[in-house]
């Protein structure tokens, strides 16, 4: 499958780094609408070893983060601009459910959808599956804040 | 064209996405001051609005939506607009 944003674009839009960074690469995109992204779920992620020893899966919080991370990604289609203000993503709220568990190995497709974006702000609604099979689903709600005067540079 | 109801459907759009009984919902009632509503849930309200009406709120609009008045004021004009 054509990888049209790959690590090191989604590393230019993304603050987030290792061992927090959940989207590997944007494989569709609708500007403005949608986008379709993947994260490889490696079995040597730190947190597969305690959740649970003998039984990894994917933690919930982190699925909702890995969603959370395409609705920043799907926003910044339709506000582009913004990352040149260096923004700052803060999760308003989510309303999660979870249908079934990822494991190692596997290979997360996060598939967000812009339900409502304004420049101060977001809501996206996100759907995380393996394959044809569901894990969860979310709605959530985030606000952004720049700041002109921040050193941050993301790119890094 | 504005429908009769379009008060009552508005508030029911409101009280689905604020999770609220509608009969809380007071005309004036403040969603951030008085029913203790994020204030990012005016995006969400807008988007809700804009996909029941098929209407485009101007994004400056958006954090002016406050009340239920504010709201259907709003859309009664963006519908009038449209004819």
């Amino acid at each position: 499958m054509k990888v049209i944003w790959d690590k090191e674009k989604v590393k230019s839009i993304l603050p987030q780094r290792e061992p927090f960074l959940f989207v590997d690469e944007v494989i569709e995109l609708e500007e403005g609408k949608r986008i379709v992204a993947r994260k490889y779920l490696d079995p040597e992620l730190d947190f597969f070893k305690g959740h649970f020893p003998g039984n990894p899966v994917m933690p919930g919080v982190l699925t909702i983060e890995a969603m959370a991370q395409a609705g920043i990604l799907v926003y910044v289609t339709a506000r582009p601009k913004i990352v040149e203000q260096n923004p700052t993503y803060y999760f308003g709220s989510v309303n999660a459910k979870f249908r079934s568990p990822a494991h190692p190995g596997e290979t997360l497709i996060l598939e967000a959808e812009i339900f409502k974006v304004a420049n101060f702000g977001g809501v996206v609604d996100t759907k995380a599956r393996v394959g044809d099979r569901m894990v969860a689903e979310a709605r959530s709600i985030f606000a952004i804040k720049v700041d002109p005067d921040s050193n941050r540079d993301f790119a890094k | 064209m504005v429908p009769q109801d379009l008060d009552k459907q508005i508030k029911e759009i409101i009280a689905r996405v604020i999770e609220l009984d509608a009969g809380e919902i007071t005309p004036d009632a403040d969603f951030i001051n008085d029913l203790g509503v994020d204030s990012l849930k005016a995006i969400e309200i807008t988007g809700a609005i804009e996909k029941a009406f098929r209407v485009v709120v101007p994004e400056e609009k958006i954090r002016d939506i406050r009340t239920l008045n504010q709201a259907v004021s709003l859309t009664k004009q963006l519908l009038e607009a449209k004819g």
